[in-house]
């Protein structure tokens, strides 16, 4: 029996029809079959069909495992690169945390931190606080002669008061206003005052309350 | 048997994809995306490390170019409550002034909000007697000392012989 043509279509041989005459070729008609057996063509054209049908599905099936073998290849080298990133970076921090963790940098910190905190402490109460030396070198030069100072008090925020003694009103009102020409004063009152007979003289006791203000160093 | 190899095949091939996509899936772009992830994670603490470790590089050098500074300052704001050393260098700032303490109370330590430090302050309180003069070098020299303290309050009364002066300080902890 001579194999029937592939005309190169899936299933082409039904649609074919060979009982028409070939006009434009020279060709011989096959021969009719007339032995064959009905079975014995549903068989051939099983082949035929077989053949045909399961060469692109294959093909399509193995392209798709390729792909899919590339894919997973391409997966498994990126995850391996990724790893291979993943313990440089970590050798690289551990370098750098060992770096900072050992003795001489953690001496460092811990020096540092003290210095800021001392730091802070240093400013924060040197703004705080009257500079008591430099409001006694004032003091001193802004009492008058004529008055004996015999109690003076000074708080930290700057409040003063000081109680003295004189011999007229005359006196205590200089005083005051003695302390009032001094910038650094504020709020300078007379608080009480009192003439204090002692057999033949008298003297005046008086207070004088205020505020000082001024820091450490700053000039009178 | 043409078609039991084609079977054969098929079926092998359907496997690899199977396990192709499954792999993919679990691990694949799972594990991808995670690594992806720690890696951003690493490179972070890696910078934050770096900056640390570049900061206290230059912390250092700023400490060796000012030394003095630097060691004064921790003097001067001593760690603890360093009662003992406040209370020999008063005796030794009042010395040196001709000045006799009878006399020292130690008021108590002042709480600090900070949580680090042990204690914000420690207050003291004494009496001297002598002349102004003397008495104000001692506020003076209490001031400029190398450990700082502040003066709280001062309170100067008139005596026969001169002046009596109570001081209450304050001196400051880390």
């Amino acid at each position: 029996m001579e194999p029937e043509k592939n005309n190169g279509g899936f299933g082409s041989s039904f649609g074919s029809d060979n009982s028409k005459p070939n006009t434009t070729s020279p060709m011989p008609i096959p021969e009719k079959k007339t032995t064959s057996s009905k079975d014995s063509v549903l068989e051939d054209l099983q082949f035929e069909v077989s053949k045909e049908s399961t060469n692109w599905p294959v093909i399509i099936l193995w392209i798709t495992t390729a792909f899919s073998l590339v894919v997973v290849g391409g997966l498994y080298f990126m995850n391996r690169s990724l790893d291979q990133d993943i313990a440089a970076k970590t050798n690289e921090r551990n370098d750098v945390v060992q770096s900072i963790n050992s003795s001489d940098y953690a001496a460092v910190e811990k020096q540092a931190k003290d210095f800021k905190l001392a730091a802070t402490k240093l400013i924060d109460a040197n703004n705080k606080t009257v500079s008591v030396g430099t409001f006694l070198d004032g003091f001193y030069l802004k009492v008058n002669s004529s008055i004996q100072v015999k109690n003076l008090a000074l708080a930290s925020d700057g409040t003063f008061s000081f109680d003295g003694v004189t011999k007229n009103y005359r006196s205590i009102a200089d005083e005051s206003l003695t302390l009032m020409t001094w910038n650094k004063l504020s709020g300078v009152t007379i608080g009480s005052v009192s003439n204090d007979l002692e057999g033949k003289n008298s003297s005046f006791k008086f207070t004088i309350s205020g505020k000082a203000s001024f820091a450490t160093g700053e000039a009178i | 048997m043409k078609r039991d190899n084609s079977y054969f095949s098929i079926v092998f091939a359907v496997l690899i994809i199977v396990a192709s996509w499954a792999y993919c899936y679990v691990s694949g772009f799972g594990g991808y995306k995670s690594k992806a992830a720690d890696i951003d994670r690493i490179s972070d603490e890696v910078k934050m490390a770096q900056d640390k470790y570049n900061s206290l590089v230059q912390t250092k050098a700023a400490i060796a170019n000012n030394k003095d500074l630097v060691t004064n300052t921790l003097v001067a704001v001593a760690q603890g409550s360093d009662t003992e050393n406040t209370i020999a260098e008063i005796e030794a700032l009042a010395s040196a002034q001709k000045l006799v303490i009878p006399s020292i109370q130690i008021s108590g330590e002042t709480a600090s909000a900070d949580a680090t430090a042990s204690s914000d302050a420690v207050t003291l309180g004494f009496t001297v007697n002598g002349s102004f003069e003397a008495i104000n070098a001692l506020v003076k020299s209490i001031e400029k000392d190398v450990k700082f303290m502040t003066i709280d309050n001062i309170t100067m009364s008139s005596t026969d012989t001169g002046m009596s002066a109570t001081i209450g300080l304050k001196t400051y902890t880390r």
